[in-house]
């Protein structure tokens, strides 16, 4: 298949030609100015882009070259990734028909930040995450102020920009830290040089705090998570829902691999700190969203607080930690995939809304908006038969393996807090009086995305549960 | 002689930091900036890193300077008002500055790197920093260097985005009719009889 390539181009050639693409894409929009039909125009072909970037990267042999790693491992958090920026872009059409902001712009920035997220995911150097990073980051703040006229979304693009830019900063800062405390970037020999420390290096200890403070602003994990509610009200819901699930992806990613290889001898240094982070995650993540009358503004909380389960299997470090994660970050893909396809169709007389007063009433007129989002609800709550259920269920056990009892604890009551924000948003569409009716969705592709999801958190328990579950385990040995 | 540029360098770095606060008028702030620039340049070329010493002075003192010196006269920042509240965040800097003193210190005391490390050193080879990098930066480093020219490419689409809007009413300056105007359209000639004028 890619046999015209040299053979030391060849490990590059899924993230070359999605880098590539992106460029002609550019130029060819820059060069045909056909205004009115522009959103066939770019939509089209950037999912094209995605898709064959999708095959390549499944036909990727697997070899190491410098900075970078081609591995089953991070081929596995490639595809979820790219998958995941692919419903961003189809769910996007309807929006960016109703509400045309600039539509070209979005999907090149979405395109260029998924350019970094593939280079975060194979990298294998810390100089090459923090590029990774930097280029998903840019494109992200650009993305959230892309709807310039409206002051929340210019909010939302200056608060992430600042508190993104001082992130990376604390980041590259602790790069600069253990660069100088083991005198490489490189992940396998960062190993050997953490091996031939005779005596507990300080340096290296704040080192890699800076480096887990940037990365947690970036999975928006508390208490680096000021920027995330915000940012997901004010930015474009297209662009909300492009920023919950793709981005997590990447960084959960990176994070494993460079807790798990880079720093793999230091665990007693990143394990309390992955513990803190996941208890104040999950705490924010339940409290905060108890008041919230928006319904971006309640994922945004949710998020938070599923980025407090995941690094709590995390820090359990052990294998079972790892699989219990990536179990949890392909159910968190299903569902918020399906909760943003229904934010995305929540129309009132031809204008988008976002408030949970808005939903009130919904089962009559819109019976299956109302079931499909009611369970997304349930399986983020970890209701019982739906997938959510499992996810957590599988992260509790791994960590009471690991005798973590208060961190167990903190997990079990902030969920319990949590059902009651879910069970709210419930309450409003099946009980409250009818005010007005949602309008029909009339994006066929928005539908199906969120029946199929819809119906994936249903029957997930009988079906594909066990094979999703021996299919994380192989997963996690293919992380080296 | 190496030990006496050292100081020389150093104590001006640190004289021109202090006026770089100090100084009434943002202006003379920036300008005494660049002198700390220039100096902590100098003091890399004594330490042997001729090329962060040479980009030091292009890219800081070059661009990055005269940047904040177009922000600093640009905008209108009311300095004096800045300043109104130093009184009362006295305190808290000076803790601040305390506790990163005692960190630094801390730190200096159980200072501890891999052996490898400390006895690697680049003066040693006979290559110029400059030829080192280049030989790098190009192979090992191939795919950072592509990756922070996309970088730069989104933070210029960025940049785009967010500030290009078409403005109805804005003059602006069409080429074609300006090139286009004659002689005849825009000039006339007449005899001006003297100390009468044109009416």
């Amino acid at each position: 298949m890619l046999s015209f390539l040299p053979p030391a181009l060849l490990p590059y050639a899924p993230i070359l030609f999605l880098a590539t693409a992106t460029l002609l894409l550019l130029v060819a929009r820059v060069v045909v100015k056909n205004g009115s039909a522009s959103l066939p125009m770019t939509a089209l072909p950037t999912s094209l882009i995605i898709a064959v970037t999708i095959a390549l990267v499944y036909a990727q042999p697997f070899v190491n070259v410098p900075m970078l790693t081609a591995d089953a491992f991070g081929q596995t958090f490639t595809l979820l990734m790219l998958s995941a920026a692919l419903c961003a872009v189809f769910l996007s059409v309807a929006y960016e028909q109703a509400e045309p902001t600039r539509q070209f712009e979005f999907y090149i920035l979405l395109l260029l930040a998924s350019v970094g997220m593939m280079l975060m995911l194979s990298a294998t150097d810390l100089l090459s995450l923090y590029i990774g990073i930097e280029l998903q980051s840019l494109s992200l703040y650009v993305l959230a102020a892309l709807r310039r006229d409206t002051l929340k979304s210019t909010e939302a693009g200056l608060k992430y920009f600042v508190l993104g830019a001082l992130s990376s900063g604390l980041l590259l800062y602790g790069i600069s830290l253990v660069y100088g405390a083991l005198g490489t970037t490189d992940y396998s020999t960062m190993v050997i040089a953490s091996q031939q420390l005779t005596a507990p290096s300080p340096m290296l200890v704040v080192g890699i705090v800076f480096i887990l403070c940037g990365i947690a602003f970036k999975l928006s994990a508390a208490p680096f998570h000021m920027w995330t509610p915000d940012v997901y009200q004010g930015a474009p819901t297209s662009v909300t829902a492009f920023f919950a699930v793709a981005p997590k992806v990447a960084a959960v990613g990176a994070l494993l691999r460079l807790l798990y290889v880079g720093f793999a001898e230091n665990a007693d240094m990143w394990q309390q700190i992955m513990i803190v982070l996941a208890a104040l995650s999950m705490l924010v993540g339940a409290f905060g969203a108890l008041r919230q009358q928006n319904i971006k503004r309640l994922l945004a909380y949710s998020s938070i607080g599923h980025i407090g389960f995941m690094l709590m299997a995390i820090s359990v470090n052990k294998d079972a930690g790892i699989a219990a994660v990536l179990f949890y970050l392909l159910v968190y893909a299903v569902m918020n995939v399906g909760a943003f396809g229904c934010v995305l169709s929540m129309r009132k007389n031809g204008q988008y809304v976002d408030s949970i007063r808005d939903l009130a009433g919904v089962s009559k007129t819109n019976p299956l908006f109302a079931y499909s989002l009611a369970i997304f609800m349930l399986s983020m709550a970890g209701i019982p038969i739906f997938a959510g259920f499992l996810s957590k269920l599988y992260v509790f056990q791994v960590v009471l393996d690991a005798k973590l009892y208060t961190l167990a604890v903190i997990g079990v009551l902030s969920s319990v807090v949590a059902a009651a924000y879910y069970l709210r948003v419930c309450k409003v569409m099946f009980f409250d009086a009818n005010e007005s009716a949602l309008d029909a969705s009339p994006c066929p592709v928005t539908k199906t995305i969120v029946v199929v999801a819809a119906v994936a958190n249903t029957v997930f328990i009988v079906y594909p549960a066990q094979q999703v579950f021996a299919f994380c385990e192989r997963w996690v040995s293919t992380l080296q | 002689m190496v030990e006496f540029l050292f100081y020389i360098f150093a104590g001006l770095m640190v004289l021109s930091a202090i006026v770089v606060v100090t100084a009434r008028n943002p202006v003379h702030s920036v300008l005494w900036l660049i002198v700390a620039f220039l100096n902590a340049s100098g003091v890399f070329m004594l330490a042997g890193a001729e090329f962060l010493a040479l980009i030091l002075a292009i890219v800081y003192v070059g661009a990055v300077a005269v940047l904040f010196l177009f922000v600093v006269m640009m905008l209108d920042v009311d300095f004096e008002q800045l300043r109104g509240n130093f009184k009362k965040n006295l305190p808290a800097g000076v803790a601040l500055g305390i506790l990163l003193m005692v960190e630094l210190v801390m730190l200096s005391l159980s200072w501890r790197v891999v052996p490898a490390v400390t006895t690697a050193s680049s003066s040693d080879t006979g290559v110029t920093n400059t030829e080192a990098l280049g030989r790098v930066l190009y192979t090992d480093y191939i795919v950072a260097f592509q990756g922070a020219g996309l970088v730069l490419l989104v933070a210029m689409i960025g940049a785009i985005v967010l500030t290009l809007r078409k403005r109805d009413g804005v003059r602006k300056q069409n080429i074609g009719v300006q090139v286009g105007r004659k002689i005849s359209e825009t000039l006339e000639i007449r005899s001006v009889k003297s100390g009468e004028g044109i009416s």
